[in-house]
């Protein structure tokens, strides 16, 4: 079995109402508790207050682009070690090596489904959890 | 003419050339980027409409009636076919702009061939058609990009079902150890392909039928999408083909990691 809480808190940062309402959705059915943020400066605050168990950030936003905010919750000490999933729909190469360089552990490819997404979210937690448990023992 | 009014000429002349060189090519890459921006808002909304079909297929919003549920996998199924021709557009665009990055790795042949079987599973169904799979036990694995070989047999299997009516489908692997390549197959007994139109089918757009009454749908990317995928990898892609008895397309790849 999963070794991932019982209801795992995702923080979902888009600023694409549709999508982030489906994506919501979805997850809420699939057993996440979710969090939304519409741009990257109220990511940041939700992040703080909301302690999300993994963040999915698409990096595109406005007010603050999902690369600046993902080097500031990585600069955090309270947020640092919260896993950041990078949503990017820029298909073209070369978006991601920016993205790892503000420190995202991880991309998914933007538009996906919600069941892709959901599988996504799974393996990453999975790894995350058992890294974390290897580090602290 | 003196020889100082010549060497200025040419200098016009060379000069005139290199600028109509370059705006060429931004006019190409402009043409890339606008294709890479296009698929991407393509896609934008086409996957919320999928997003939200897939989730009421799933019962998110409550049981779904089995009349509804049919009409619902038709908007799934022409939804994914739509999707399908976005993304080639994007690879498409990708190829042209040089921004297609290799991921190698080393697999399974087979593994590879009964993957792509399963994928195109729905298709298979619906034709009355057998696929069979040919595959020796010499087989060794190969190192080489796994997703383009893939993508590369989807396609060439989803055109051979598309241009055959009656029959049969074979996709087979042969390992060359002499030459060091594995070669595979997709052999139909479809419509067939003239000899000259052998080698004009891998061009860019080109529909062999492109009238307003033609039988067969597309973008005329498919081929051509495969065959820069295929060089990609050190590999090649050829037809063999009689009108009327069927299409062989072989893609032969280094069995060795290309450097």
């Amino acid at each position: 079995m999963s070794s991932t809480p019982v209801r795992p808190r995702v923080l979902l940062v888009d600023d694409y109402a549709d999508a982030r309402e489906m994506y919501t959705e979805y997850l809420e059915f699939s057993g996440f508790d979710v969090i939304e943020a519409a741009n990257g400066m109220e990511a940041l605050q939700r992040a703080i207050d909301g302690v999300p168990d993994i963040i999915l950030m698409d990096l595109s936003l406005p007010v603050m682009d999902g690369w600046e905010a993902t080097r500031r919750l990585k600069a955090d000490a309270r947020t640092a070690s919260i896993p950041v999933v990078a949503l990017t729909g820029h298909a073209l190469a070369g978006i991601s090596e920016g993205a790892r360089k503000a420190g995202c552990d991880a991309f998914v490819t933007k538009p996906c489904l919600p069941e892709d997404l959901v599988r996504e979210i799974r393996t990453i937690l999975d790894g995350h959890a058992g890294s974390q448990r290897k580090g602290t023992s | 003419m003196s020889r100082a009014r010549l060497s200025h000429l040419v200098d016009r002349q060379k000069e005139l050339l290199e600028r109509q060189s370059l705006a060429l090519e931004q006019a190409a890459t402009l043409r890339s980027q606008f294709l890479a921006n296009m698929s991407h808002e393509f896609r934008t909304p086409l996957n919320t409409m999928l997003g939200y079909t897939s989730m009421l297929l799933q019962g998110v919003a409550g049981d779904v009636a089995p009349p509804m549920k049919r009409h619902l996998g038709r908007i799934e199924s022409n939804g994914r076919r739509l999707l399908t021709i976005i993304d080639g557009m994007l690879d498409f665009a990708k190829i042209e702009a040089g921004r297609m990055p290799l991921h190698c790795s080393t697999f399974s042949i087979p593994d590879l061939v009964r993957e792509v079987r399963a994928e195109i599973e729905p298709l298979i169904a619906r034709s009355s058609l057998s696929v069979t799979l040919d595959l020796p036990k010499n087989l060794v694995p190969i190192s080489t990009d796994r997703p383009k070989v893939k993508q590369i047999l989807v396609n060439l299997l989803s055109n051979a079902l598309k241009f055959t009516h009656h029959g049969s489908v074979t996709i087979a692997a042969r390992r060359c150890v002499k030459d060091h390549t594995v070669t595979l197959s997709v052999a139909d007994t479809g419509v067939g392909i003239a000899a000259c139109d052998c080698d004009r089918i891998f061009e860019n757009f080109l529909q062999l039928d492109a009238s307003p009454t033609r039988a067969y749908g597309g973008t005329g990317l498919g081929l051509s999408i495969c065959r820069s995928l295929a060089q990609m990898i050190g590999g090649r892609i050829a037809v063999q083909s009689v009108v009327g008895e069927g299409s062989t397309f072989l893609l032969t790849l280094p069995a060795k990691a290309t450097p």
